[in-house]
């Protein structure tokens, strides 16, 4: 049919209403075109998306998944579509799900994350953003999961290593602390090696010094101790005499009269033998010290020999013996000396000086239970004649194979410690003025460092006790 | 229960240039496997038909060289156009060769030269020569030629009923649109079995 014959056949009224119906068709056409075209454009958006989208019916039905729900968890869109998230979660965390489910709306979306199973078993974590709309007054769920599987198992590898991280920290801040502590303990016996050497050294020069006084003092002193006993006896001669001039002339001369009143002959006789005796006590005083002093300052090279320290405490103890039951003081006491001696080896020694070093020490102790000021809460309220209560004990042991360890302790007074670093400095003492002139520690000191090449310390607690420690070495002849 | 007495079943667009795989526009169909499905089911229905009084006609579509009957068309109307398919005497024009076992028991109302079946064409009045009140139609394409036919039917007062799986569009989304939204608004929509 040719354009007229059309025209001609359009030229009715329901030839028309078919162009009109034609008309409308490509109009409806255009605009499914168009829809189509929105739609495809959206849908290959959606479809390209690494990111599940997808959309739930009220009942909470999958209406929609793109691809990446596929890539992601394995099932196949059509088999998935009619099916409940619950379906594919881990039973865990449907709680999550039905509580998003329950709190989203349109206005304020939801975020969380949720455990899925994948096809093959294994679990895929996504992170959930889902937001709820009403359609025609039934909700429509729609949102997004994101695979943070891998975001998760980093955040895991961080948390391990963090901890691996923290752990190497730890065991290295306690290496560092260790090996602080050991720089430490080297410190403080470096310390404790400079402070015998400065002793040593303040002990030589000392000795020196006080060798050369002792020596100046030793003269006079013996000129005056050895004409004490002639003055006493002059003195003794001369009050004699005047006694029988007094008995044979009892009416003497004015002259001779006044002189005995003047000079009060009376008290001077009566005096002079106690002022003799005062000055015979001081001379015996002054060389004592003197002794001690040229004892301090003798040379340090002695006759060493093989002794066994254990003989040589006894021989110590039976010297101080009588003092272990004294009556000095307010009250009589009696102190327990307890025996630990071990199976020691021989030392190289000298007896003599061993043993004055020890009696020192030993004396020390015993004095620590005389101090009226200072007590032992132990033995504070322990009756005097309590046995147990003051104690010295005395332990021989071997340290190593090259040395042997004499420890001395009492539970006596203890010494204040801001004595503690003089005990072993000459003439430092405390106690009263003529009774002490403190040098014995300070020659017991010498004895076991310089004499024997060893160690003595003093370990002290005001109050609860001292404890001295004499370290020597082992002689090589057993 | 349908009466077959006074029921047409119109197929619309079996044609190579759709349906063959050779066809010009053959391709813009978004899933090919739906022409199979849209044949096997249309035959299927025609089978059970063949020895009914019911009558089963046939038409084709043909353009004019100028393709004056489209407006500034888009879409497959556009490549149609350029293409130029199903003109008159071509191989494209032909009906497919899976109805020609039934060629014999189908009428054909040749003329059809737009998209309405009924344009242009004697389809009405074999129609009512026949007695038919009720129109059955399947074919391609969905939005186009099927709806504008439908409505021309409607309009023209006959039942019109559709078969959802004998049509064909050129996505699922058109598909759904017209068979779920447009096509309710004046035709029965079915399917082919629900007729046997």
């Amino acid at each position: 049919m040719s354009r007229e014959d059309h025209s001609k056949v359009g030229g009715s009224p329901q030839s028309k209403a078919d162009s009109s119906n034609e008309l409308q068709t490509q109009i409806h056409y255009r605009l499914i075109e168009k829809l189509t075209e929105s739609e495809q454009r959206y849908r290959h958006l959606i479809e390209t998306l690494r990111e599940i989208v997808f959309e739930c019916d009220a009942s909470g039905k999958f209406t929609l998944l793109n691809r990446a729900w596929t890539v992601t968890l394995g099932y196949p869109i059509q088999r998935s579509l009619g099916a409940t998230p619950e379906e594919f979660l881990v039973s865990e965390d449907m709680a999550i799900w039905h509580q998003a489910m329950e709190t989203s709306t349109d206005v304020k979306g939801l975020h969380s994350e949720l455990r899925f199973l994948h096809q093959d078993g294994k679990i895929v974590w996504l992170e959930l953003s889902l937001t709820c709309k009403l359609h025609y007054g039934k909700k429509i769920f729609s949102g997004s999961l994101i695979d943070i599987t891998d975001r998760k198992k980093a955040a895991s590898d961080l948390q391990s290593i963090n901890t691996a991280l923290e752990s190497r920290v730890q065991q290295r801040t306690q290496a560092l602390t260790q090996s602080n502590e050991r720089l430490q303990t080297a410190l403080d016996e470096l310390k404790e090696t400079q402070d015998q050497l400065v002793q040593a050294e303040k002990m030589s020069s000392l000795g020196k010094l006080v060798g050369g006084l002792a020596h100046e003092i030793n003269n006079p002193t013996h000129f005056i101790h050895g004409n004490m006993i002639h003055l006493e006896r002059y003195c003794r001669d001369i009050l004699k005499v005047i006694s029988l001039y007094q008995e044979h002339y009892p009416q003497p001369p004015l002259e001779i009269e006044d002189a005995i009143e003047e000079t009060e002959l009376d008290f001077l006789r009566e005096d002079l033998p106690g002022i003799v005796q005062s000055v015979q006590k001081g001379a015996n005083h002054i060389s004592r010290i003197i002794l001690s002093l040229q004892q301090f300052s003798k040379a340090s090279t002695i006759n060493l020999y093989p002794i066994d320290i254990n003989n040589e405490l006894e021989n110590a103890l039976s010297i101080v013996n009588n003092r272990f039951d004294c009556d000095i003081g307010l009250a009589p006491y009696k102190v327990k000396v307890v025996r630990n001696y071990g199976k020691v080896p021989n030392i190289q020694g000298n007896a003599h000086y061993l043993s004055e070093a020890l009696i020192n020490i030993l004396s020390n102790a015993i004095e620590s239970f005389e101090n009226p000021t200072v007590e032992n809460s132990i033995i504070q309220d322990s009756a005097p004649e309590d046995f147990h209560a003051r104690k010295i004990v005395i332990e021989t042991k071997s340290a190593d194979s090259q040395w042997i360890e004499v420890v001395i302790s009492d539970n006596g007074s203890g010494i204040p410690k801001k004595f503690q670093s003089r005990v072993f400095d000459p003439f430092f003492t405390t106690k009263p003025v003529g009774q002490g002139i403190g040098m014995g520690m300070a020659i017991s000191y010498q004895i076991v460092t310089e004499h024997h090449q060893g160690q003595l310390t003093c370990q002290s607690e005001e109050g609860k006790g001292t404890k001295f420690i004499i370290c020597l070495p082992a002689s090589d002849v057993q | 229960m349908i009466d077959l007495d006074k029921t047409a079943l119109v197929l619309i667009g079996f044609q190579n240039d759709y349906f063959a795989d050779s066809g010009l526009v053959h391709s813009v169909i978004d899933d090919p496997c739906r022409y199979t499905q849209v044949i096997n089911h249309t035959t299927t229905l025609i089978e059970h038909w063949i020895g009914t009084p019911a009558t089963i006609i046939a038409t084709p579509i043909t353009f004019t060289p100028t393709y004056e009957e489209l407006v500034d068309p888009v879409g497959i109307l556009k490549m149609v156009q350029d293409l130029n398919a199903f003109q008159k005497g071509t191989p494209g024009a032909a009906i497919i060769k899976e109805l020609a076992p039934f060629r014999e028991h189908i009428v054909e109302v040749t003329g059809k030269r737009g998209l309405n079946a009924f344009a242009d064409t004697e389809l009405d009045a074999v129609l009512q020569q026949k007695g038919i009140q009720s129109v059955v139609l399947a074919g391609a394409v969905t939005s186009i030629c099927i709806d504008s036919t439908g409505r021309s039917a409607h309009e023209r007062g006959y039942q019109v009923s559709i078969l959802k799986d004998c049509i064909i569009s050129r996505t699922t989304l058109e598909q759904e649109f017209y068979v779920e939204n447009i096509f309710p608004l004046y035709a029965t929509v079915a399917e082919s079995s629900q007729l046997f």
